[in-house]
């Protein structure tokens, strides 16, 4: 069990560095995105998908990324370390255009808002945890929405997408997220 | 115990059950006290156990996404709590992430979290639990409770105290008031057997109030008064019983006591009439030792009594039959003279000596009837004097005696005649002899008869009556016996009179004698003429026959001599009974003289058989006989003999008895002939 002590040291680090840091790091550096990274992966934990979301019991849970790629290769150094609930993790960069089938966790990165209207457009309906880390992708119907708040990564949980995509997130998730936006508003 | 050493049942019983409560009380309390603690502790335990879970589940996300102040919110969940005084979380990297405090409490978190673990740390529970969310470890979770066991344990002591103080106080009071269903049937028995004790009263009963076993025990302790009851009163009937005995033996002893007492009187006195016998009998012993020798020279004076004649006798008789010695027919006359004098001197012997064995031994009979003195005195005059006159002694008797006195007519002339036979003997030469009669009291007479002899001497007077005591005359030329005293005191005594003597010597003696006067009617049939006896004279009137029968041949030779002077009788002689019958049926003789002992058939057998002959009958048989016995003689007269002579024959007597007879035969055929012509 080398790889949770490794993990778990590098989070500490992380978090360490994002509390020490300046907000200048905030957008491009490494650090933000490990976190951002080590974020999408205890998603993952904290939320239930639906019976035949996977083939098998043991099959992988895809993480798709899209928009941002320097993620994905953070992301692709992490998976494989451990499982999540049983399941393996991979990493899929997903294009414009390309189904979003199979995949169980969607990142939405920076690109034009036409592009990114028509892949949460997608998602939606699918049992696909979306996450976004702008409240530009927030509103256009991500479900999990990262926030940088005082130097620390915060994250806003939107439940209108969420009850429609029949996932259902823990509450103790809800409890640690900044700004639970109910399905009424 | 100490339960035992109380001393009441009731006692016993209030404690057995107190303590029994107590037991139950305490274990019951204990068991539960035990068991609440155990779950109070396990309770705490997974209480705590549970709730760090909880927290560690709860604040994983507040770990996960680094968020101490969700952390910090989670941990404050635990204000509803009270117990749990402290929480804290680290993070995994064993830093202090979050924490919460108890109002009151102080801070005092360790800075590193310990290895996982639960613990008792004074008063407090102290809990450390790692936080592992899905594999991967988050931090740990500290908690720090109130672990008040001891104060709880305290409180639950305190209330066991109380519940048992209570239980206890309830049960005591329950059992005063119950134990009465148990111990008032005992106290009952209790009370009754106390009271049975003290009073003896064995008829009391204990009542009867339940049905268990103190029942059974009043049944039976009723059952046992019963029983008691019986047994005393057996007891006591027979300790009556006793008593009375015991009385009665008592009285029995006293009784014994005072016949013992009375029996040393009589012993005592019987000692005393012993000794005073055994004196009287020393007496009697020396009177029977001088009898016995008076006796003894009796003996040897009575042979040379009998001797003495018998000497003269045999000796002129010798001579008198002696060729070598001749004598002259004068000579012979003079010694058959001697013979004869001697002869009737040992006849007179015999007859003395027979009298005082007769007397002596009691078997003399005697007719008491009155007797009047005037005509025995005669009689004695007439037959004394003869002999009183050859030594010219006067013999004075009264003039007149009319007394009568009770006696046997001959014993009482036998007598007189002894003593005035005496006194004329033992006389001297012309002396006198005084008779005098005198009535000296109502009923008593008194006859003396005084001589002018020598006298006697104090002591020659002692033995006077001892026989053969020929006082003073022991060489005298008197013949006598020395028995005639002595027969005479005993016929006096028997006749019941006395006989006395005084005598003075030189003076001479008086004899006197003793006797019971009597009514002198009497005497008319005592004076009545002795029987008139046919002439004696034989008259030569034809010869008569006579048979003798006789064995003895001297005797036959005797008779045949002196019938042989008479030529008027023609002697028969037969040697038995058988053969004298014989001769009297042949002969039929005009008298017979019978010996009565005789060979073959007796005397008397014969004289019977000739009675009841007709032949016979009439024939007078005359008994000749040396049964000379007045019992004998008595007894031949009533047989019926004619006459009863006895040997030996006076040859007068037999004359006169021949005479007599014939005489009456003579007549007696006359008058026959007379009436039968």
């Amino acid at each position: 069990m080398r790889a949770p002590f490794l993990l778990r040291a590098a989070c500490a680090l992380l978090l360490c560095l994002l509390t020490w840091n300046a907000p200048a790091y905030a957008q491009a550096n490494p650090i933000e995105r490990e976190v951002k990274a080590a974020y999408l992966y205890k998603f993952a934990s904290f939320v239930e998908w639906p019976e035949g979301s996977f083939a098998r019991a043991d099959s992988a849970l895809q993480i798709g990324v899209a928009g941002n790629d320097a993620l994905a290769e953070q992301l692709e150094q992490m998976v494989g370390e451990r499982p999540i609930n049983g399941h393996l993790v991979t990493v899929r960069r997903v294009r414009r255009g390309e189904s979003l089938a199979g995949l169980h966790v969607l990142f939405v990165g920076s690109m034009e808002k036409g592009a990114m209207a028509e892949l949460l457009g997608a998602a939606r309906g699918r049992s696909l945890l979306t996450v976004s880390d702008s409240d530009e992708a927030h509103l256009l119907g991500s479900m999990v929405n990262l926030v940088l708040v005082d130097d620390k990564l915060r994250f806003e949980v939107a439940l209108r997408p969420v009850a429609s995509s029949r996932l259902r997130i823990s509450a103790r998730m809800l409890a640690a997220a900044r700004k639970v936006q109910q399905e009424a508003s | 115990m100490t339960i035992r050493r109380l001393r009441s049942i009731r006692q016993k019983l209030v404690a057995v059950v107190m303590l029994t409560t107590l037991v139950a009380l305490l274990v019951s309390i204990g068991t539960v006290i035990a068991y609440d603690l155990r779950n109070y502790h396990r309770a705490l335990l997974g209480d705590m156990s549970t709730q760090a879970e909880l927290l560690g589940h709860m604040t994983s996300a507040a770990l996960t996404f680094d968020d101490a102040q969700l952390a910090s919110e989670n941990l404050a969940s635990l204000r509803i709590r009270p117990s749990v005084r402290a929480g804290a979380i680290y993070n995994a990297h064993g830093t202090l992430f979050a924490s919460y405090l108890a109002p009151g409490e102080v801070r005092a978190f360790p800075s590193q979290p310990q290895a996982e673990q639960m613990r008792v740390q004074g008063k407090h529970l102290v809990l450390y639990r790692r936080i592992v969310e899905n594999g991967e470890f988050l931090g740990t979770v500290h908690l720090r409770a109130d672990y008040d066991l001891v104060s709880r344990t305290i409180d639950y002591l305190a209330i066991a105290l109380a519940v048992t103080l209570l239980a206890m106080l309830i049960a005591f009071l329950l059992m005063r008031r119950l134990d009465r269903i148990i111990t008032a049937p005992i106290f009952a028995i209790t009370v009754i057997a106390r009271e049975v004790v003290t009073t003896r009263d064995y008829s009391r009963r204990a009542p009867r109030t339940s049905d268990d076993e103190a029942a059974e025990l009043v049944d039976s302790f009723n059952a046992m008064l019963t029983e008691i009851e019986q047994r005393t009163g057996a007891l006591e009937s027979s300790n009556r019983e006793l008593a009375h005995e015991a009385g009665q033996r008592a009285r029995a002893q006293q009784e014994v006591m005072r016949l013992n007492e009375q029996l040393e009187v009589r012993v005592h006195e019987r000692t005393v009439q012993l000794e005073t016998t055994n004196a009287e009998l020393a007496v009697a012993k020396e009177a029977a030792e001088n009898a016995n020798q008076a006796k003894s020279s009796f003996l040897s004076a009575m042979s040379h009594e009998l001797r003495t004649p018998l000497n003269a006798i045999l000796g002129f008789a010798q001579i008198l039959t002696s060729e070598s010695l001749p004598s002259t027919l004068v000579q012979k006359k003079e010694f058959a003279g001697h013979i004869l004098k001697s002869g009737r001197h040992l006849l007179t012997l015999i007859n003395e000596i027979l009298d005082l064995a007769k007397v002596e031994s009691g078997t003399v009979m005697l007719s008491m009837e009155p007797v009047g003195l005037a005509e025995m005195l005669a009689e004695c005059q007439s037959m004394v004097e003869p002999m009183a006159q050859p030594r010219r002694i006067r013999v004075r008797f009264p003039d007149h005696c009319a007394a009568v006195v009770l006696a046997d007519r001959t014993r009482l002339k036998q007598v007189l005649l002894n003593l005035l036979s005496n006194a004329v003997k033992y006389n001297r030469e012309m002396g006198s002899v005084v008779f005098d009669c005198s009535v000296i009291g109502p009923d008593r007479v008194r006859l003396s008869v005084q001589d002018t002899g020598p006298g006697l001497r104090p002591d020659q007077l002692a033995k006077l009556f001892e026989p053969f005591n020929r006082l003073g005359q022991e060489n005298g030329s008197e013949e006598g016996t020395g028995i005639g005293l002595v027969v005479t005191k005993r016929l006096v005594e028997l006749m019941g009179g006395t006989i006395g003597v005084s005598s003075s010597v030189g003076m001479g003696t008086v004899f006197w004698v003793e006797l019971k006067a009597t009514d002198p009617v009497g005497s008319a049939f005592e004076s009545r003429p002795a029987p008139a006896l046919p002439d004696a004279t034989p008259r030569p009137h034809g010869a008569h026959t006579l048979l003798y029968v006789e064995d003895n041949p001297a005797n036959l030779k005797l008779i045949e001599e002196i019938v042989r002077f008479r030529s008027d009788l023609r002697l028969l002689t037969a040697p038995d009974g058988h053969l004298g019958i014989e001769m009297a049926k042949a002969h039929l003789p005009d008298l017979i003289l019978l010996d009565l002992n005789l060979p073959c058939v007796s005397g008397a057998d014969a004289f019977k058989e000739l009675r009841s002959d007709p032949r016979t009958s009439h024939i007078p048989v005359i008994a000749l006989t040396a049964n000379a016995m007045p019992r004998d003689v008595e007894r031949g007269i009533a047989l019926g003999f004619a006459r009863y002579l006895t040997k030996p024959i006076n040859i007068e007597e037999f004359s006169e008895a021949i005479n007599s007879t014939l005489a009456y035969v003579e007549s007696r055929g006359a008058t026959g002939k007379a009436r039968q012509p």
